[in-house]
């Protein structure tokens, strides 16, 4: 686009880095949030606070739950109208769909158990779509009770998909903006070698008493260029998991003849029925597969337990049952399915090793989704997100420090606009995240929908930063930094702590018990402590710097100044 | 262009319009031509499919930073658009022998 490669790749990396990045950062924190995202969980809803269980008996107790789950209001209202062919009649009402699929999901983390029920669209408009509107509960395994409803699981229902839709789900617009986002961020890791060339000498270049320019852009490369494998594979597997869902359906479009006569051909093969028969027949005992599944793996030299359990073609002839062996000890999720027909219990297919591309696919997406256990690398997968979310804040901070001068005396209100939504964004964030984990212990458990009026909060607190950031951003103007950094490090420093309290006088959780007894809520609380620590000490430096920069700076630039830093734009 | 002069509005707005619907377009073009020409080959369709999801974002990639490198912005639209128009046109004449 410009005279030279490079001089198009600093354009590239400016502006897409510029527009994207805000996008950027909230992906890289809330997708290391979600690395706890279980933890949170346990800290917003306290009576799930106990040890993770394995699957419970599906014939006994989960079985019970599935046939009293009921098709999802909201799903109903916004896809029933989509699926069903009005041609052939009214709607089928809610409460009579018939259940065509149970699942129930759980991990080494989860004390608490996910299942839902896929329920059948007797009428469809396209009769070889998936045509199923969803229920989904959530259990205590230990007495089959279900969890109260309105709960919101901050973690894995809350931070997790903000993390990759930014919960905006119309069109599924979030999903494609942070797939931009994410292929954004693949582009800048390649500009930013471009840009600097010197790749090896950033490994140890940071010199933060230098002035703050150079110091901000050699922490920049630093953790852009140190954890550039990590940010590399984040960015990129992100792509890869919901590549074919949402962002190259091809087999839903283009190819889908193809698609369904491969899906036939396979289930012709494989023996598992990829159609309803439309005969009615019982299920036999579940127990009983999970039993021969577990002494299957057993044989194979990987003992396991049940990961994910599936029930197909629920109350058909055609019905089998999927059993997938939890993961904890490898990257994968979940895998070495066995099928069994669901009327005899009979073994139709055990799931042969996965062939190379599976094998790269299930590596790749399972060692970003993590659900194995390893405490080390998940700690690790924090700091990496933290380090990203280090490297795009400092990138803002390089793009306003860069300019600021020059803006200043054009009277540009670049550097402050921009200024002002870094703030917006990167302490806005941490008050939100504040916010919502305060609302909880503040809101009673009983109130009805709690978990919208938790989001408000969220989503307020952030909007209440943002305007807070833009009232303060004045100085800016001026070539001077804005009080808001500070006021907003201020804000961060007294409200985690304000939730660390909350926690212990609603629910009796000091840290001095949970350390001892239960490190989910007590990892969350060090947590908190940690960031409000370091807000704290961010904020008392930029107290000084502000000082510091009033006593000696005039407001306008000198001409000699001006000149350098239009050199280096 | 120009070698110092910054590029118009409209030419960033056609720079970036290239990448990312023409880089959509060649990416889509790739992955169906790619998935139905393994299938041809004889690989499984499943297979096929994995193995494309995995290069697709490496592609777009690719020809998203070329859309900004690249001197012709013309060439840019041709490559991208064409190239993604006629690969998922000869993907579709493939399936049509495959079925």
């Amino acid at each position: 686009m410009l005279s030279n490669f490079r001089l198009s790749m600093t354009w590239l990396h400016t502006w897409f880095g510029l527009v994207l990045g805000f996008v950027l950062v909230v992906v890289f924190f809330f997708g290391s949030l979600s690395v706890f995202d279980r933890e949170f969980d346990r800290w917003a809803i306290p009576e799930t606070r106990f040890e993770p269980q394995p699957m419970p008996s599906f014939d006994q107790v989960l079985l019970p739950i599935l046939q009293r789950v009921e098709p999802d209001e909201v799903d109903y209202a916004a896809n029933m109208p989509l699926l069903h062919d009005s041609a052939q009649g009214p709607m089928t009402p809610r409460l009579q769909l018939p259940a065509d699929e149970f699942w129930a999901y759980t991990t080494h983390r989860d004390p608490v158990l996910a299942m839902g029920v896929g329920f059948r669209v007797p009428q469809p408009k396209d009769p070889l779509g998936h045509n199923h509107i969803h229920g989904d509960t959530t259990i205590d395994p230990r007495d089959g009770t279900m969890l109260r409803e309105g709960q919101q699981k901050i973690g894995s229902e809350f931070f997790y998909p903000l993390h990759y839709s930014l919960h905006l789900e119309w069109k599924f617009i979030g999903f494609w903006i942070v797939a931009l986002a994410a292929l954004t961020m693949l582009a800048m890791l390649i500009t930013g070698l471009v840009m600097h060339r010197k790749v090896f000498a950033e490994l140890f270049t940071f010199r933060p008493g230098k002035n703050p320019r150079r110091s901000l852009l050699d922490l920049h490369n630093l953790t852009g260029v140190v954890a550039l494998p990590f940010h590399f594979f984040f960015a990129f597997t992100g792509l890869v998991i919901f590549a074919a869902f949402y962002y190259l359906p091809v087999s839903d479009t283009l190819l889908r003849p193809l698609a369904q006569a491969h899906a036939v051909a396979e289930a012709a093969a494989t023996g598992l029925p990829h159609e309803r028969a439309g005969v009615a027949a019982p299920l036999a005992s579940v127990d009983a597969m999970v039993v021969e599944a577990k002494r299957r793996w057993d044989a194979r030299g990987m003992p396991g337990q049940v990961g994910f359990l599936q029930v197909h073609h629920v109350g058909d002839a055609n019905s089998y049952v999927s059993i997938y062996r939890a993961g904890s000890d490898r990257v994968a999720l979940v895998g070495q399915a066995v099928h069994f027909k669901g009327s005899t219990g009979e073994v139709l297919r055990e799931e042969p090793a996965p062939t190379v591309p599976h094998g790269i696919e299930e590596f790749l997406t399972g060692l970003h989704l993590q659900h194995f256990e390893h405490w080390l690398l998940r700690w690790l997968y924090v700091f990496g997100g933290l380090l990203g979310c280090v490297c795009i804040a400092t990138g803002f901070l390089f793009f306003v420090e860069k300019r600021k001068r020059q803006h200043a005396q054009q009277g540009v209100a670049g550097s402050r606009v921009v200024d002002a939504l870094a703030v917006s964004t990167v302490t806005g964030m941490l008050i939100a995240t504040a916010a919502i984990l305060i609302a909880n212990r503040v809101l009673p458990a009983e109130l009805a929908d709690k978990g919208w009026w938790e989001r408000l909060a969220f989503w307020l607190a952030w909007l209440l930063a943002a305007a807070h950031a833009f009232w303060r951003s004045a100085p800016v103007a001026q070539a001077r930094p804005s009080p808001a950094w500070r006021e907003q490090c201020w804000a961060i420093a007294a409200l985690c702590p304000l939730a660390v309290l909350l926690n212990w006088a609603t629910t009796g959780d000091h840290l001095g018990k949970t350390l001892f007894s239960y490190w989910p809520v007590a990892g969350v609380d060090l947590a908190l402590l940690a960031t409000a620590g370091l807000a704290a000490w961010a904020a008392r430096r930029l107290a000084r710097r502000e000082r510091a920069t009033l006593a000696t700076a005039p407001a306008a630039p000198t001409a000699h100044r001006t000149a350098e830093e239009a050199a280096h734009v | 262009m120009n070698a110092t002069a910054a590029p118009s509005t409209a030419h960033v707005i056609g720079r970036i319009a290239a990448s990312l619907l023409g880089g959509y377009a060649f990416t889509w073009g790739v992955t169906t031509l790619g998935i139905t020409g393994l299938v041809a080959l004889g690989v499984d369709y499943h297979e096929a499919h994995t193995v494309l999801m995995l290069l697709a974002f490496l592609v777009f990639l690719a020809v998203f930073l070329w859309a900004f490198a690249a001197r012709s912005l013309t060439r840019v639209w041709g490559v991208l658009g064409l190239g993604g128009a006629g690969m998922t046109g000869a993907a579709w004449l493939l399936q049509q022998q495959l079925i």
